[in-house]
């Protein structure tokens, strides 16, 4: 009996904070992962201004700069989403868990379309007509299939995250007093928004 | 800290919004600005506005304004390790 009320007290308890400084180490250790491809990019293009500027001209503004508006937007919905259930509107949280989850999914629509014309092209890593160009082109389209698809994945698996999250603050178990793990979400959304946030600029824009 | 109880500072939805439109303005003006200028002046200010980004989705909706010191200090951690390891990298490639 009494271990029932004590268990039931732990499980009820958590610990807030360690839950955050978990999450954030995380974080930390994503962004020296990224942080990594970032320094690859800089010493090649460093060393291969010309190629870079010419192979980053093929890539398409509009598509990254309706990308960028996407995600920037979704990372709205999700601080949105759990500001609405701290204020206990728990249907409207629902809905904006929703809509960040498909944003999710139109950025990736997004980026279908414009891998596909880049493959359609025969740009793809180790194709002919990419091995045929310039040493400094062939590596600023493997840096950029490699970064924005490890992006993708991340935001992929963002998707998955919000699937998990929706059925829990439908289930109760994320609710206004148990908010971490949909905070802990949304710092992960938001991280892989601040990667954009860089991907955006030293692909498309710097040229 | 009080046990069993989470409390937060709540933000309005007029803070993310308001967040939200600096966002999309300085995206714009990143676009703009590289179109204008193709050289490093253009590439140095891109990269500048896009700090200004990451650190206003860090502030406003990664919470940081709320957290506690320790999380606003740990996190310089992974930006030196970072900065250690470019400026390491371009010393080696410059100075060979």
């Amino acid at each position: 009996m009494i271990e029932n009320i004590l268990n039931k007290a732990a499980e009820k308890h958590g610990d807030y904070t360690g839950s955050k400084m978990g999450m954030w180490i995380f974080l930390y250790t994503e962004m020296l992962l990224f942080g990594g491809m970032f320094l690859v990019y800089a010493v090649y293009r460093f060393h291969y201004p010309q190629e870079f500027h010419l192979a980053s001209e093929e890539l398409d503004i509009t598509i990254g700069s309706i990308n960028t508006l996407i995600l920037l937007t979704s990372s709205l919905t999700m601080a949105l989403s759990i500001a609405a259930l701290q204020k206990g509107k728990k249907q409207l949280s629902l809905v904006l868990q929703v809509v960040t989850m498909l944003l999710g999914a139109a950025f990736l629509a997004n980026k279908y379309v414009e891998w596909g014309a880049k493959i359609h092209h025969g740009i793809y890593p180790n194709s002919e007509t990419l091995l045929s160009q310039s040493k400094g082109s062939i590596i600023f389209f493997g840096l950029y299939f490699v970064m924005t698809g490890i992006h993708g994945l991340h935001v992929l698996i963002g998707m998955g995250v919000f699937l998990f999250m929706i059925v829990f603050t439908v289930r109760g178990s994320v609710s206004p007093v148990n908010i971490v793990k949909l905070e802990n979400s949304g710092l992960y959304w938001h991280f892989v928004d601040i990667v954009w946030v860089y991907l955006f600029p030293l692909f498309y824009l710097i040229t | 800290m009080e046990h069993g109880k989470t409390v937060h500072t709540i933000s309005g939805f007029r803070t993310y919004i308001v967040t939200w439109i600096a966002l999309v303005i300085l995206a714009a003006a990143s676009i703009l600005v590289t179109s204008l200028d193709t050289g490093a002046a253009g590439m140095v200010i891109a990269l500048v506005i896009a700090s200004v980004k990451a650190a206003l989705i860090l502030y406003f909706f990664m919470h940081l304004r709320y957290e506690k010191w320790f999380f606003r200090l740990a996190f310089l951690l992974p930006i030196v390790a970072f900065a250690f390891f470019i400026s390491f990298t371009f010393l080696d490639i410059l100075y060979r």
